[in-house]
């Protein structure tokens, strides 16, 4: 668990906002930019705004989050966003289906890990046939699928 | 009565089948705690892609209307709303689930749902021509005003902060004008070849609504294991029970049309304000929250009835009445389908079929929500770690199948992890969303404005003089205004407890 001072995220709202007004203002004097400056300015205003009232409000300024406990989750995701084109969709989908479900799980016997592969194949089958056959989708694919 | 000469379309094979499949689904999806209205809606855009305009709306129309009326059995038999909408329904339908009265107050809630959803629809085929008439005489700064009308209103009605949600607003406005302008076609913020396009607004919807969701569900993984016993009881009695409680009907009905019409008000708020005005006309105001029959039947009529109504704004101006429209509205346009007088018109026979198979939706959801109540306590038991990776995966594939494009499914899942983050903080998805929906249509009409007014007295006295964009502006301010004092009374209510 680790706890979030919800400041820093009113300190990155603000970055945030500063980025975006430089990337509005340094595009040039072309037309196409008039809106995004506007916006840009409104959200500065905003987050300014918002930085004044966190120094005023005297609530909970702390937030927690299990990063632990999401960590597996949080990797998979980067696994297939490193990976997904290199060894195919259909192969990580099945990886981090059992990953997700083993992990998450809250029994770990045998029994549950066969219900696991059992599930992730119906499932796979399932994505396979409306993805490739229903709706013609050509997934990055590895090795047979 | 135009809405009966495209009634028949409605009955082909195909839209029936999907139209089938979308109740069903909706009812199932709805009935899984975490899976809300918006997050099935946007999940499912993706296929509703290479889909037909009419069979593709169908199924977004059909599942809309069965995920708010399948929240209700979770909330019903967990005390965990299926979805926001359904938040009011535990305060009665739980007790009754408690009292071995389950069955019962599922009926109850189907055909509450069922009397209000077809109040709504009629609503919606009655009301949305006249005001697509109105909508004809807008011109470029009217339409501008409006887009930002439908941000403001969501960001202040579905966020805890009124800065933060129009900040979100600003946000999903900027993100929307990445790629190339509409208008003069200069390119902007391109920092990547992928992002050339812009941002794939499917992408963004998955991710935002999906991939939050399922982080909230694995950090919180709440334990299902609650038995209840479900007991046999006459659905003709039921009925008849049901439609005898006719003052509970008609306030949660009207109360769900009136809501429903307020752009941003969404099907939460019309639960909770027509829970509380049955209460208080009630005579037995001792009863609610023990378990009293009114409560779960206004309730669910008046979040089924708000549906309709909730698609007028929309169709006719681009403002969606609740969330769940919001991510509807990514549905129309993603089928070049532009909301405003035209859907009547050129997409007549679309948009007639669209909203005719809602009220056949109706009928649907009452025979399979009375039937799959009984088996709802199998699917609402599904083990948190399946429902995360299954929806995972399908957020996955749905958004690359779009463009098979794989920058799409990496901008879906930066998307939805960052949300997670932000949401910690008290920012909300919806006004990101909008924000990106209506982007091209409020920079577009500024554009127009613009060249406009530079033949005129300047854009300032363009953007702002006349009735009309007077009171759309004013009509922002009150929304701003209205935010802030529900924030307000919310802060000092919480100081007082």
């Amino acid at each position: 668990m680790i706890k979030i001072n919800k400041l820093s995220s009113v300190v990155l709202v603000l970055i945030l906002s500063i980025l975006l007004a430089y990337a509005s203002f340094s595009g040039g004097t072309s037309e196409a930019y008039i809106f995004p400056k506007l916006l840009s300015t409104v959200m500065i205003i905003l987050s300014f705004l918002s930085l004044v009232l966190y120094f005023y409000n005297k609530n909970e300024k702390i937030t927690e989050v299990d990063i632990k406990k999401l960590s597996i989750y949080l990797g998979s995701l980067l696994l297939f966003l490193v990976f997904g084109e290199l060894l195919g969709f259909y192969f990580l989908a099945v990886l981090i289906f059992l990953i997700i479900c083993y992990v998450y799980s809250e029994k770990k016997n045998k029994k549950s890990i066969f219900y696991n592969f059992l599930i992730t194949l119906c499932f796979m089958i399932f994505i396979y046939f409306l993805f490739a056959i229903l709706l013609k989708v050509q997934a990055p694919r590895f090795f047979l699928f | 009565m135009e809405f009966l000469n495209y009634f028949s379309n409605v009955f082909t094979f195909g839209n029936i089948l999907i139209l089938i499949l979308g109740t069903v689904g909706g009812l199932l999806l709805g009935a899984a705690p975490g899976l809300s209205p918006t997050m099935a809606v946007a999940l499912l855009i993706p296929f509703t892609f290479k889909m037909s305009p009419e069979q593709g709306l169908i199924m977004l129309g059909a599942v809309y209307t069965a995920t708010v009326a399948g929240g209700a059995i979770s909330a019903i038999l967990l005390k965990i709303p299926g979805a926001p909408a359904n938040i009011a329904t535990v305060m009665d339908g739980y007790p009754m689930a408690q009292k071995g009265k389950s069955k019962e107050a599922l009926h109850y809630c189907f055909i509450s749902s069922f009397v209000g959803g077809v109040i709504g629809i009629l609503v919606l085929i009655f009301f949305t021509p006249l005001l697509a008439n109105v909508a004809l005489k807008f011109g470029p700064s009217h339409m501008f005003w409006i887009a930002i009308f439908g941000v403001t209103v969501i960001a202040t009605l579905d966020s805890n902060s009124i800065i933060k949600g129009l900040f979100s607003g600003a946000l999903g406005l900027w993100l929307a004008t990445i790629g190339y302008d509409s208008v003069l076609g200069v390119e902007r913020f391109v920092f990547n070849p992928i992002f050339s396009g812009g941002i794939n607004i499917i992408a963004a919807l998955v991710g935002l609504f999906a991939i939050p969701q399922v982080l909230s569900m694995l950090e919180k993984k709440q334990d299902l294991s609650d038995q209840f016993q479900m007991e046999k009881k006459s659905l003709f009695q039921s009925m008849k029970y049901n439609l005898s409680r006719f003052k509970a009907l008609t306030i949660g009905s009207i109360t769900g049309v009136i809501i429903g019409l307020i752009p941003g008000a969404g099907g939460q708020i019309a639960g909770l304000v027509s829970y509380d005005q049955i209460k208080k006309v009630s005579k037995n105001k001792e009863n609610f929250g023990k378990g009293e029959p009114d409560g779960i039947i206004a309730a669910e009529s008046a979040n089924n009835a708000m549906v309709g109504p909730s698609l007028v704004p929309l169709l006719t101006l681009g403002v969606p009445g609740s969330p769940t429209a919001a991510v509807l509205l990514g549905g129309l346009l993603i089928h070049g389908m532009f909301p405003g007088p035209n859907l009547f018109t050129i997409y007549a026979e679309t948009t007639w079929t669209f909203i005719n198979s809602l009220l056949v939706a109706q009928f649907l959801m009452l025979i399979f929500g009375l039937y799959i109540s009984g088996l709802a306590k199998y699917v609402i038991k599904t083990p948190v770690n399946y429902m995360a990776a299954a929806i995972t995966i399908l957020a996955i594939f749905g958004t690359y199948s779009v463009q098979h494009n794989f920058a799409d499914v990496m901008v879906m899942l930066f998307l939805g992890v960052s949300m997670f983050f932000l949401s910690k903080f008290g920012f909300t998805a919806a006004p990101i969303v909008l924000g990106l929906i209506l982007g091209p249509i409020a920079e577009t009409n500024f554009s127009q404005a613009k060249i406009i007014a530079d033949t005129q007295n300047g854009i300032f006295d363009y953007l702002t003089m006349g009735p009309l964009n007077l009171t759309i502006i004013s009509l922002c301010i009150l929304s701003i205004i209205y935010g802030l004092l529900t924030e307000i009374k919310k802060k000092t209510n919480d100081k007082d407890q």
